[in-house]
């Protein structure tokens, strides 16, 4: 049997040596930056997280359907009554109201129990009836139709309660956003003020 | 010679510098205010967001090969419904008119009858089983894309997550 010089064996031990170490180097350099990205990513998410709201709604009024949504799930879904988006004209009058929902970002700014509607020009315009000349008349004062509880939006859009839970799933209403008892009930409970409603 | 090289990223730290630089791209878009999508190509998902809330995830059904290798904002640039009026063109030939992203698709085919959504790079969002030209596409279910569509302004932002290499299709 040939036997190899004993420097060359120690050579090949040194080569084998600094090839293993040049291996462990690079491996350990892989690690390190795998795990920089994964707590930059951790960091990014966490800042992320921090613009996110906790409770929130989201309205599709394509499909009217209304979900509540805590910690990146979904708590509730409703179906729900939206704008129809049909245009009011008052005749002899160049007075004109479009009743769609309102697209966007809006935030809940009042939470009214037992709410009454101090029913606004067009709502007179629409039945025909002549509206009455002070702004703070009787008549003007409707305590049925929104239901137990209203969620303000501004503008004088909200979420309330419907006498006519049949048209839900519709496009309806004149821009509020319609929902029935017991989702009504649970949304007034689980939102509160400062909350976000994504319309879209 | 080897410590003199750099580090060879393999898939799943492609994957992972996809991943920072949506979330980087988020960002941006979070301070906004507006909505955004972030189409994760990798997981075969749509996201509708606004403020770093999820307010819609569609699945993607189908995809035709894209080019993009990273992480990439898109454009909503239009959206065409088979009722959406074609712009005018008596005597003018073609001059004044404006180009949509699938012209050309449509020139063969015809008035469409789904709705659809272009990007700028060129994209579109559609129904699945449609057919396209060359323009890269993304299939998505007819309910998402009419409430995506709603959720739509010219110009709101999409990020483009890339596929990784064993999902490409």
């Amino acid at each position: 049997m040939k036997q190899f010089p004993i420097h060359t064996t120690r050579l090949s031990l040194l080569i084998a040596l600094f090839l293993c170490f040049g291996f462990c180097q690079q491996s350990s350099a892989r690690d390190m930056e795998f795990e920089q990205l994964q707590a930059e990513i951790a960091s990014l998410r966490e800042t992320l997280n921090r613009h996110a709201a906790k409770t929130y709604i989201v309205i599709d009024t394509v499909h009217n359907r209304l979900q509540v949504w805590r910690d990146n799930r979904v708590m509730r879904e409703a179906t729900c009554a939206t704008g129809s988006g049909k245009v009011l004209l008052r005749p002899g009058d160049s007075a004109r109201w479009q009743f769609h929902t309102p697209l966007g970002v809006r935030t809940i700014l009042r939470k009214v129990t037992d709410p009454i509607w101090a029913k606004p020009l067009w709502a007179f315009v629409e039945s025909g009836e002549e509206p009455p000349a002070l702004p703070w008349a009787f008549r003007r004062l409707d305590q049925t139709t929104l239901g137990a509880y209203a969620l303000e939006l501004g503008e004088g859009y909200e979420i309330h309660g419907t006498l006519y839970p049949a048209l839900l799933g519709r496009h309806i209403t004149h821009g509020c956003i319609r929902l029935n008892d017991d989702d009504l009930a649970f949304v007034h409970l689980t939102l509160q003020v400062g909350d976000r409603v994504y319309i879209y | 010679m080897l410590l003199a090289q750099p580090p060879v990223f393999g898939r799943d730290e492609i994957a992972l510098q996809n991943q920072r630089d949506a979330l980087i791209l988020e960002l941006d878009q979070v301070r906004t205010g507006d909505f955004y999508l972030v189409i994760d190509l990798a997981a075969k998902r749509v996201h509708l967001k606004a403020n770093g809330n999820i307010l819609r995830t569609c699945p993607i059904l189908d995809l035709s090969p894209m080019s993009a290798e990273h992480t990439q904002t898109y454009r909503f640039a239009r959206r065409i419904d088979p009722f959406s009026v074609e712009p005018g063109n008596a005597n003018l030939r073609l001059r004044g008119r404006l180009l949509p992203l699938d012209f050309f698709g449509r020139l063969l085919e015809g008035p469409r009858h789904r709705s659809r959504l272009y990007f700028a790079p060129d994209l579109v969002v559609q129904d699945s089983g449609m057919s396209t030209d060359t323009t890269p596409y993304i299939a998505l279910w007819p309910e998402d894309i009419k409430a995506l569509g709603s959720a739509l302004r010219p110009g709101t932002a999409a990020i483009l997550i890339p596929p990784s290499r064993e999902t490409d299709p």
